[in-house]
């Protein structure tokens, strides 16, 4: 003890004269826009190049003088430059009505050259198309591996000049795609004499796909170029004999035509498929805080552009360069606008109203048709039934997306733009859109229109405010679309993020000279040692307190946005004024800092729901904002009164054939009542339309299963339950095996068991098979990452650890700079260094021992942690605590924000913690693979643990098939990726899902560099096997483990007291079960 | 007069149409009782009759009833069980100081604050009270005694560099069984301290006086003479009240030092039924271990009954 004391004692002062020489230089630390890297193989060299790159705003600056370029260059995309290009690129002729085109998949740079005749600004735009995937080996599918294939996320390139980024954000451009509705031109037709029912729907918006029923087709009765909208419009008739029709009757009419009706004549959700098309986008700031598209500056004389692909792959036309309107200073104002079109007539004629539940195109798949059941007057509604009324809300919030509607205007004139909407998202301020007709911007106001905050639905005009601004609009087919932009808010935010960045690198360098707890008592003399520091302060206070004037001025009241800022202001200036406030304030510092992050995050978000948009000839009438009080009082109280009447549970079920009975199940999930909802819909929406079953779902407290079960009144299937538990269920009876014939019980392999089983890892299957039956499906899979702070490595110039090796090699430099590694102990501890080993033939070491003579049902009898190997890495893992003194009990996010513990190995599923509890850090961490163990043959062997959460069908069930049908949906990719993004679009930031299915995760919504980092962890994956008493071993091991850290026992001896009392409880669980144990074969 | 009648039927009717009579003659009250006892006999003496049943079976909570082992189960509880036995140690040791410790100390302090003013005597009541209303208002302690380096006590000591590692308090055999033997005090002062708030409110204030002219000396003869056996009802209620809590202390171990404490150091009883119900699924063998408990606590019960007794005599 005693020794350890003057130890501490020496390193402490040694550490205090080291300090101050400069160890601390910390580097400016400004927020990466798109998310945070994580390519694991970044060396400290690319990570210090990345935080100290140029800001946009900063390369701004520094051409800000320079003139605007001259001439247009239009770069074909096929003359690119062969010698520098790395991507594997497709050259294609005569491409969706583009002579020629080039195909850039997901990975790798093309580069093209080009001359600049004059010097100067200039804006680069890309003709694109928004391609689903290319049949490379032109066999007419689509296969992984072979073709080109999307995964309908968001298009991302990187633009270099050359050959290098001008400035950070050009990291991360996003090119948007287009996606559409399938509606419904005709509902259900039946058979007056038969009583059948029949479907007829249009399923792509261009062609009829034609019933046909025992001779009988559905013929449209409108001419040429109308549009069908009613079912009258149809009529069917023998396909020989025209003459001939069938006398049919309208089974389920559309309320109004479009969205498909289920069974109880509630709208249901329209598909949303992707509509490729040809689009030009402008490179620009994927985060919204440059309004205008980047402006890249090139001197005169060659010049190369390189794309990178970030994600997702694109077809390109062609690179055009030039300067854009904006940047070129030609779009003229509302002013110039209104006079331009002074003379122009005020039209007759009436209002055309567009519901905005029905748009055109809009970017994202998550801008679906919502229902708003709130409002009496939102059109349409019903007390009883749902009807898919409005569009955006939540989901329509991120800067980027937009919505497009089309509308005819009958008479050339002066119209006002009049939407119906609700924003009661970001209190006591608004949210912007851009507004652009017929693919351009009207005028430079239309840029950023705003939408106040109330609590109930407002209709008012597109304006200054003051002034209703007034639209001409030619007779013919026009075209609006509202993209959201952070408007007049994204210089504020921008501002408030570097005052954020500013105090954040001043927090982590007063934080390396005090450690976490400041004495309050004891002089530091900031003053003299960092005076830098003092002035930061107070011109990060200053600024912050200008933006709060000026968010006062614009939204016209203060409000608890403006307190925020203000009170970091004060305590900023308060630490600038007096060196001697910093220490005690220190504390209060860390939690405004993680308030300032809040904020920022807030702010961004633009929510906006709408109802209808009506186009009005110029002074014309308005719509009705709020229902009156009869409206509203009539029609809660229908509300109440059906509430009596409407079952909830079969919504969206169709009834395609009224011979089949709908079958119904009964599913139990045991999540939050947000993921509830969500599944809810998702049922409504996706599986019962397209199954025809029903699902009663319920939500529940994880211990009523049990009991439920044991009593026969359990469900059909129930979802997340994790692996103890669905083994525990199997091994008493209590679950249906998904992959035996028992002709005896009546049991069947369910049909594509195996083929669906091979869309998880391996390792999802291990612990939910039990000697070879698979008892539930995989649903979730978390594993361990390391998490990193990429300016506290920076700034010691370490690495991320890709070895142990490393680890041992980085401790003295972490260590010496009071700053932590953070791991798992005992079992958790133990399975990281274990799994890692292999063993004589090559195969990864396992728990337990061995089988003996190949049966299988020997697996599980002893434990295989007295081999030298196991005790190794038990000594290997209580070291790290005994002799590395790693902290045992420490919070995780908490540490790793303030920057005590800059390198973790935890879930990966903190991830979504951290983008939420410690928004100041964004874009400074990020995770990769934990430190792997070096193996004989010199690989790096990262095998992880994981843990499932699975989807299982009890043994009672009374509807296997339909059951199984669930959780093949439920599991399969599109659920499982739709779900993850409703989760995220959801709870935002903090909703990252830990899918277990591969296909799925590819498709959520990471950086492309998260996931690659998860692909290749899901490579390293293993779980553990859970089998009869695996209880005992976590337990005994921690017993093992506390001795070692609380006694200094010997860890092997430590270890080894503990085999007996594990192996005499598995022999014993194991005799339960009538499996054969250790010592039938120890006598033998 | 009813005593005559009995004797006087009693030769000309049998016993059992005798209470049949009777039940008709009060059918009122039977009537009155019988929510009450079809409630309790559902839910508490049912329960105990099952687990009684259960525990000579091997019932793993899926296959209802089980196959009957006979004593098997009690054989090995008792024979082959070396944690049973610690748990049995541990929960005799908490109930031995934390049953007594808490009666006393809710009397004593039950006894103080009856003399203040009934206003003062309110609020301090509350004060007294409220951990036991919080339900988990113990978990304050784990706040206190973390692991954590930034824990109170652990922050406190490396600040006064009384040690360099943070101690882990509730992983640590040396520190758990006090450090729990304190919270359960703490927590202890709750129903069976209201119940002597009121039964010295019940006193008859003019027995003090007769004892005080029966030559009563000082406020101990006071206590001992004339409140505690006029208050006897109470503090049966509180002594069953305590002992039953002593024995059924787990859920707050579980709370501070999680499931199971290391090396089983604070394994009571009802922990190593939880174990064997919710973790292990072996019903019937966590069936005998409460039925073993259940017949600790009625004998316990016999014993205080025989204590109480004693009071004032």
């Amino acid at each position: 003890m005693k020794k350890v004391l003057y130890k501490a004692l020496a390193i402490g002062l040694a550490l205090c004269m080291l300090l101050p020489l400069g160890v601390c230089s910390v580097f400016a630390a400004d927020g990466d826009a798109s998310g945070n890297s994580s390519s694991s193989n970044m060396t400290v060299e690319e990570i210090k190049e990345l935080l100290g790159s140029l800001t946009y705003q900063e390369y701004q600056k520094l051409y800000a003088d320079k003139a605007v370029g001259k001439g247009k260059l239009v770069i074909d995309a096929k003359n690119f430059d062969v010698s520098t290009t790395t991507a594997e690129v497709i050259k294609l002729e005569n491409y969706e009505g583009a002579s020629s085109a080039l195909l850039i998949p997901d990975d790798g740079r093309v580069t093209w050259n080009f001359d600049i005749t004059s010097e100067g600004l200039y804006n680069v735009e890309i003709k694109y198309y928004t391609l689903e995937g290319y049949d490379v080996d032109g066999d007419g599918k689509l296969t992984e591996g072979v073709d080109v294939i999307s995964r309908g996320n968001s298009i991302e390139r990187a633009i270099l000049i050359d050959g290098s980024y001008p400035f950070k954000e050009s990291r991360y451009c996003e090119f948007q795609r287009v996606w559409t509705d399938v509606y419904v031109q005709c509902e259900y037709v039946q058979d007056k004499k038969e009583g059948y029912i029949y479907q007829y729907k249009e399923k792509s918006a261009k062609d009829w796909i034609n019933f046909e029923y025992d001779g009988y087709v559905a013929i449209p009765l409108l001419e040429e170029g109308q549009k069908a909208t009613d079912l009258y419009d149809f009529r069917a008739v023998n396909k020989n004999d025209t003459t001939q029709v069938l006398e049919v009757t309208v089974a389920n009419t559309a309320k109004r035509n479009g969205f498909e009706l289920d069974k109880f004549g509630n709208e249901i959700r329209p598909e949303k498929v992707q509509a490729p098309t040809w689009c030009v986008g402008l490179a620009a700031d994927s985060t919204g805080y440059a309004e205008d598209p980047f402006a890249y500056f090139l001197t005169k004389g060659a010049h190369s552009i390189t794309l990178e692909s970030v994600q997702e792959p694109i077809v390109i036309e062609s690179v055009t360069i030039y300067a854009e309107e904006r940047l070129a200073g030609t779009l003229p104002s509302y002013e110039e606008y209104k006079a331009l079109h002074s003379g122009k007539p005020t039209p007759s004629a009436d209002k055309i109203r567009i519901d905005a539940e029905m748009p055109k195109h809009t970017s994202a798949e998550i801008l679906y048709p919502t229902y708003d059941r709130t409002s009496a007057i939102t059109e349409p509604q019903d007390s009883a039934l749902i009807f898919l009324n409005t569009v955006g809300g939540d989901k329509w919030q991120t800067v980027g997306q937009w919505i497009e509607w089309d509308f005819v205007v009958e008479e050339s004139g002066l119209y006002e733009i009049v939407p119906r909407f609700s924003q009661d998202g970001l209190a006591g301020m608004y949210v912007s859109r851009s507004l652009t007709i017929d693919g351009k911007v009207p005028f430079e106001e239309a840029n950023r229109i705003q939408f106040n905050y109330s609590d109930n639905w407002q209709v008012k005009p597109f304006g200054s405010g003051e002034e209703a601004y007034k639209f001409y609009f030619e007779k013919g087919t026009h075209t609006i679309r509202l993209n959201v932009v952070l408007g007049q808010m994204a210089e504020v935010i921008q501002e408030v993020e570097e005052c954020l960045n500013i105090i954040n690198s001043y927090y982590m360098k007063v934080l390396m000279l005090t450690g976490p707890d400041p004495d309050d008592y004891r002089d530091y003399e900031f003053a003299s040692r960092m005076p830098d520091v003092l002035e930061g302060f107070l011109e990060a206070s200053k600024r912050l307190k200008a933006v709060s004037a000026e968010l006062e001025a614009v939204i016209g009241e203060k409000g608890d946005h403006s307190v925020t800022l203000d009170n970091i202001a004060q305590l900023c200036e308060m630490m600038g004024e007096d060196e001697d406030n910093i220490a005690p304030s220190f504390d209060t510092l860390k939690s405004y800092i993680g308030n300032l992050g809040t904020w920022i995050m807030d702010s961004r978000n633009q929510p906006l729901e709408l109802d209808y948009i009506d186009i009005v000839p110029a002074g014309g009438e308005y719509g009705q904002a709020e229902a009156n009080f009869f409206e509203a009082m009539g029609y809660e109280l229908g509300q109440f009164i059906m509430s009596f009447f409407s079952d909830y549970s079969g919504y969206g079920a169709r009834s395609i054939n009224a011979d089949a009975e709908t079958k119904t199940i009964e599913v139990w999930t045991s999540t939050g009542r947000d993921q509830a909802s969500i599944i809810r819909s998702m049922i409504s929406d996706d599986f019962t339309p397209n199954s025809n079953i029903m699902v009663d779902l319920k939500l529940i407290t994880g211990a009523t299963l049990l009991p439920a079960t044991l009593s026969g009144t359990g469900p059909d299937v129930a979802m997340s339950i994790g692996t103890e538990s669905i083994v525990n269920y199997a091994i008493r009876g209590a679950i249906r095996p998904l992959n035996v014939d028992n002709e005896e019980k009546g049991w069947k392999k369910f049909d594509g068991f195996d083929e669906h089983i091979k869309s998880f890892s391996n390792a999802a299957m291990i612990p939910l098979t039990l000697y070879g039956e698979a008892y539930a499906l995989p649903e979730t899979q978390s594993f361990s990452v390391l998490f990193y702070r990429m300016d506290i490595l920076a700034s010691l110039g370490v690495e991320i650890p890709r070895t142990w090796d490393d680890v041992y090699a980085m401790l003295p430099e972490l260590q010496t700079n009071y700053l932590q590694f953070g791991m798992g102990n005992s079992l958790g501890g133990l399975q990281i260094f274990l799994y890692q080993r292999t063993d004589a033939n090559g195969n990864q070491v396992q728990l337990y021992k061995d089988p003996i003579n190949n049966d299988p049902k020997t697996f599980g009898m002893e434990i295989n942690l007295d081999s030298d190997v196991a005790l190794d890495c038990f000594k290997q893992m209580s070291e790290f605590f005994t002799m590395y003194d790693f902290p045992k009990t420490y919070d995780f996010a908490n540490r790793f924000r303030s920057g005590e513990m800059p390198l973790a190995i935890a879930d990966y599923t903190a991830y979504s913690q951290l983008t939420i509890f410690a928004p100041e850090i964004r874009g400074l961490w990020g995770f990769t693979l934990i430190p792997g163990t070096l193996s004989a043959d010199g690989k790096v062997n990262h095998t992880t643990n994981s843990a499932v959460a699975g989807i299982m069908m009890l043994d009672d069930c009374e509807e296997p098939e339909a059951s199984w049908e669930y959780m093949k949906w439920w599991t399969g990719a599109d659920a499982q990726s739709k779900y993850g993004i409703e989760y995220k679009a959801l709870l935002g930031a903090s909703g990252q899902y830990a899918t277990a299915n591969l296909e799925a995760l590819e498709r959520m919504p990471w950086t492309s560099s998260e996931r690659q980092t998860l692909a290749q962890c899901f490579d390293w994956l293993t779980a553990t096997p859970e089998l009869p008493g695996g209880y005992i071993i976590g337990r005994n091991v921690e017993f093992a483990f506390l001795k070692v850290y609380n006694d200094s026992a010997d860890p092997v001896e430590s270890l080894l007291d503990y085999i007996d009392a594990i192996n005499s409880e598995l022999s014993r669980k194991r005799k339960e079960f009538d499996l054969p144990v250790r010592e039938d074969f120890i006598e033998k | 007069m009813a005593e005559k009648a009995i004797a006087k039927n009693k030769g000309s009717i049998s016993k059992f149409s005798w209470t049949l009579k009777e039940i008709k003659n009060n059918k009122v009250a039977y009537v009155m009782i019988a929510p009450y006892f079809v409630i309790f006999f559902l839910f508490t003496v049912l329960p105990v009759l099952l687990s009684i049943f259960f525990s000579f079976t091997d019932f793993d909570m899926m296959n209802f009833p089980g196959d009957p082992v006979g004593f098997d189960n009690y054989i090995r509880l008792l024979l082959d069980d070396d944690i049973f036995l610690t748990a049995i140690q541990n929960t005799l040791i908490f109930a031995a100081i934390t049953g007594p410790g808490s009666y006393l100390l809710s009397l004593m302090f039950a006894w103080f604050i009856n003399e203040l003013t009934p206003r003062v005597r309110a609020l301090v009541t509350l004060v007294f009270y409220a951990p036991s209303i919080s339900g988990n208002v113990y978990l304050i302690w784990t706040y206190l005694f973390t692991a954590d380096q930034h824990g109170l006590v652990n922050g406190w000591l490396m600040e006064m560099g009384m040690i360099t590692t943070p101690i882990e308090f509730f992983k640590n055999p040396t520190y758990i069984m006090p450090i729990i033997i304190v919270v359960a005090l703490w927590t202890s002062l709750g129903t069976s301290f209201l119940n002597f708030i009121a039964g010295f409110q019940v006193v008859d204030r003019s027995l003090y006086e007769a004892g005080a002219v029966d030559g009563v000396k000082n406020r101990w003869q006071e206590l001992w003479y004339i409140t505690l056996p006029y208050m006897k009802p109470q503090m049966m209620l509180s002594a069953i009240l305590a002992i039953t809590g002593a024995f059924g202390f787990g859920g707050i171990i579980t709370g501070l030092v999680g499931f199971p404490s290391p090396d089983y150091c604070a394994h009571t009883i009802m922990h190593h039924l939880e174990d064997y119900g919710n973790t292990r699924f072996e019903m019937g063998y966590a069936s005998a271990i409460a039925v073993i408990l259940f017949f600790m606590q009625i004998g316990c019960n016999t014993i205080i009954r025989k204590i109480l007794d004693k009071v004032g005599k």
